[in-house]
């Protein structure tokens, strides 16, 4: 078992602590975390138990995630202003995922084939016009970027700073 | 009593520990079955290791409810407990379990070795349970992986009390109007522990003791009634 683990590539400390890996985080920390009670409970777990149908089973402890419970703490009226902040955004969370997982049941794709025709007809059209025009118009900038890597940008406007969020 | 061969529990009965619900538990035939707490698994077969009533909250979801007041901790909940002892590296904390769970002093927002988090004895905690086991003292932090404290930490001021872990999780549902109907009336804020302890703070102390006591009636009654409630609790303390 040691073996396997020792192939296994890990991410370091340091990129995980980054603000952008909070998923990648939590799911190291749960692996590591199902390693070590694998390993706590080795002896125990005997080869009967292993192989038993016991895998159409899944254990749940808790009542929050079977009732759908929500988070305990509260605030109401504005009287503390920072927790108001975390429940709407814990609210926000919900109904995306909602919103997610419905449109992951009724099949249908984020973008819709019509919206997709509308702006991509605008962008290429977009490109044609400005190949037509000769490579004087430098508007089109986002455009150019995801369409034909091997045509050499027109010209370079000035350096954009991207936005960091 | 001569147990019965094959008595065949169904769904809204009551079961003690050692009974076999195996038959109940597979009747949809399906391939994943969520077996929650009061039962567990043998073998094959699912045994009941509470007394109490068969249910099913949701679709294959099986549970043994019970009434409840003695916390069992289970991991990744949120519990609201008291201080009773700090020592040089842990806090004590009572959460009304069978023994009282530990909080490392470094498991705060910004807490460093040198900057000790200002928490004193008999203060009020909002945590997470960390590790939950049968045989292990249960562990509590105050932060997320991340180091944010969120919603975690010292609760500041404010009431406690202690309720049934039945009358936690029915204000804690979906649908339950009790707190939005009190939010609506008076500013509040309050921290709900899944170990029965309920932590309220008001602006006055009249205010406090009309939420605690609509919390405590709140038990047995329907959403209707606790809405009704609701509306008149608001005009007798607006007269008082």
């Amino acid at each position: 078992m040691s073996q396997r683990r020792a192939h296994k590539r890990n991410l370091s400390k340091g990129i995980l602590d980054m603000k952008f890996m909070k998923k990648s985080k939590e799911k190291v920390e749960r692996e590591q975390q199902d390693l070590e009670s694998q390993d706590l409970f080795a002896n125990d777990i005997t080869k009967a138990l292993k192989s038993s149908k016991g895998s159409q089973f899944i254990i749940e402890h808790s009542m929050v995630p079977i009732e759908t419970l929500l988070n305990g703490r509260m605030s109401f009226k504005g009287m503390n202003p920072e927790i108001e902040r975390l429940m709407e955004q814990e609210t926000r969370d919900l109904q995306e995922q909602e919103k997610a997982r419905q449109r992951l049941e009724s099949n249908k794709p984020e973008i819709s084939d019509s919206e997709m025709a509308k702006h991509l007809g605008k962008t290429i059209s977009k490109k044609f016009n400005s190949k037509r025009n000769g490579h004087g118009s430098d508007d089109s900038e986002e455009s150019d970027e995801d369409a034909e890597p091997e045509s050499s940008p027109p010209k370079r406007g000035k350096f954009l700073k991207p936005s960091d969020d | 009593m001569i147990p019965t061969q094959d008595p065949a529990y169904r769904i809204g009965d009551s079961v003690l520990p050692g009974d076999d619900v195996s038959a109940a538990v597979r009747v949809g035939d399906v391939n994943k079955v969520v077996l929650g707490p009061g039962l567990r698994r043998v073998g094959s077969k699912v045994v009941v290791s509470r007394a109490g009533v068969l249910k099913m909250p949701k679709h294959n979801v099986f549970v043994v409810d019970a009434y409840q007041k003695r916390y069992i901790p289970v991991k990744e909940e949120h519990v609201v407990g008291v201080v009773t002892n700090a020592s040089s590296d842990v806090f004590r904390v009572d959460i009304g379990a069978s023994v009282t769970a530990s909080l490392s002093y470094l498991d705060f927002e910004h807490a460093t070795k040198k900057n000790r988090p200002n928490i004193q004895v008999g203060d009020v905690v909002y945590a997470k349970l960390s590790t939950a086991g049968r045989d292990m003292e249960p562990e509590l932090v105050c932060v997320d992986s991340h180091g944010k404290a969120g919603k975690l930490g010292k609760l500041e001021d404010g009431f406690l009390i202690t309720c049934s872990l039945n009358l936690i999780r029915k204000l804690l549902s979906v649908n339950c109007p009790l707190l939005q109907a009190l939010g609506q009336k008076w500013p509040y804020e309050c921290a709900f522990g899944m170990n029965g302890k309920v932590w309220i703070k008001a602006r006055s102390v009249k205010e406090t003791i009309a939420i605690g006591n609509a919390i405590y009636e709140s038990e047995l009654m329907d959403n209707n009634q606790i809405r009704k409630m609701c509306t008149n609790l608001g005009l007798v303390v607006d007269a008082m």
